[in-house]
């Protein structure tokens, strides 16, 4: 899901994509996390990818959020929410109780 | 890019290779990652392009873990195929050894006997020391008897037949 947010952004390349997760200070999640949800996600149609010439050396691999994608993003923001709009008052009663 | 650096990445895709050959397309997902490393190393050096994938073995499994069902390890069940022929001829090579030392210890001679479905003259004289055999379909069955079943078992090949992961889960929760 946080992939598919990055992307619905914009497209960009597998290690950009974890600077990114980084920067967001989500420092634990490194590019062999990444690399093989990037590849589940295009297998399943969430993302398509393109070469881009590189000066580097060998062309970069960018992902752009599909159709679909925007649709499973969207399905597991919503689901995503609606877990923290159920937990969050469960969690504020545990911390009211425990200050009395 | 610095030969020591080309030997880092291809080291590190070698053992990757190793832990993720019975992922489906490993092949294409080597040259990916060979390609992303390249291109990483050239913002924050190989070693830490290295490091940023973790452990080859946890690489795979992440990979592997994003199947969306288990599938047959075949490269895997090769060696369990190797180590099943392995016994066979190691019980066979023992057994000889038994049967010649007993017909040394009867003072020489030679025996007919069947080992693993085959026909074997064993021979131990003054003179002479052979075994002769002859490969006859039980052979063969014994042969097959000893690969096929571990290389079958070693593969998982029941997961040849796709059933889905969550269906995997729901059962393992319910038992």
């Amino acid at each position: 899901m946080l992939l598919l947010a990055i992307l619905s952004a914009g497209e960009s390349y597998g290690y950009e994509l974890v600077t990114r997760l980084h920067a967001a200070g989500l420092a634990g999640i490194g590019a062999g996390t990444v690399y093989p949800v990037l590849t589940r996600l295009e297998r399943e149609g969430d993302i398509s990818s393109r070469l881009v010439p590189s000066t580097a050396g060998p062309a970069r691999k960018y992902y752009a959020l599909t159709a679909h994608g925007q649709q499973t993003f969207t399905s597991a923001a919503d689901a995503w929410r609606g877990l923290a709009n159920t937990v969050e008052p469960l969690l504020a009663g545990a911390v009211s109780s425990k200050e009395l | 890019m610095r030969l020591i650096d080309i030997a880092r990445r291809e080291a590190f895709l070698n053992r990757f290779t190793w832990y993720a050959q019975d992922y489906p397309g490993y092949v294409k997902v080597k040259r990916e990652l060979r390609r992303e490393l390249t291109l990483t190393a050239d913002e924050v050096g190989m070693p830490a392009a290295i490091a940023s994938l973790g452990h080859p073995a946890q690489l795979a499994a992440e990979y592997l873990s994003n199947l969306e069902r288990p599938y047959p390890r075949w490269s895997t069940a090769v060696w369990w195929a190797g180590a099943g022929l392995y016994v066979l001829v190691g019980l066979g090579v023992a057994y000889s050894l038994g049967v010649m030392d007993s017909l040394a210890a009867v003072g020489g001679g030679s025996v007919d006997l069947v080992v693993f479905g085959t026909p074997v003259k064993f021979t131990n004289t003054a003179e002479e020391i052979s075994t002769q055999f002859q490969l006859t379909p039980a052979s063969f069955v014994w042969f097959m008897t000893a690969t096929a079943a571990p290389y079958l078992i070693g593969a998982r090949a029941w997961r040849l037949w796709p059933r889905s992961r969550e269906a995997a889960i729901s059962e393992s929760h319910a038992t």
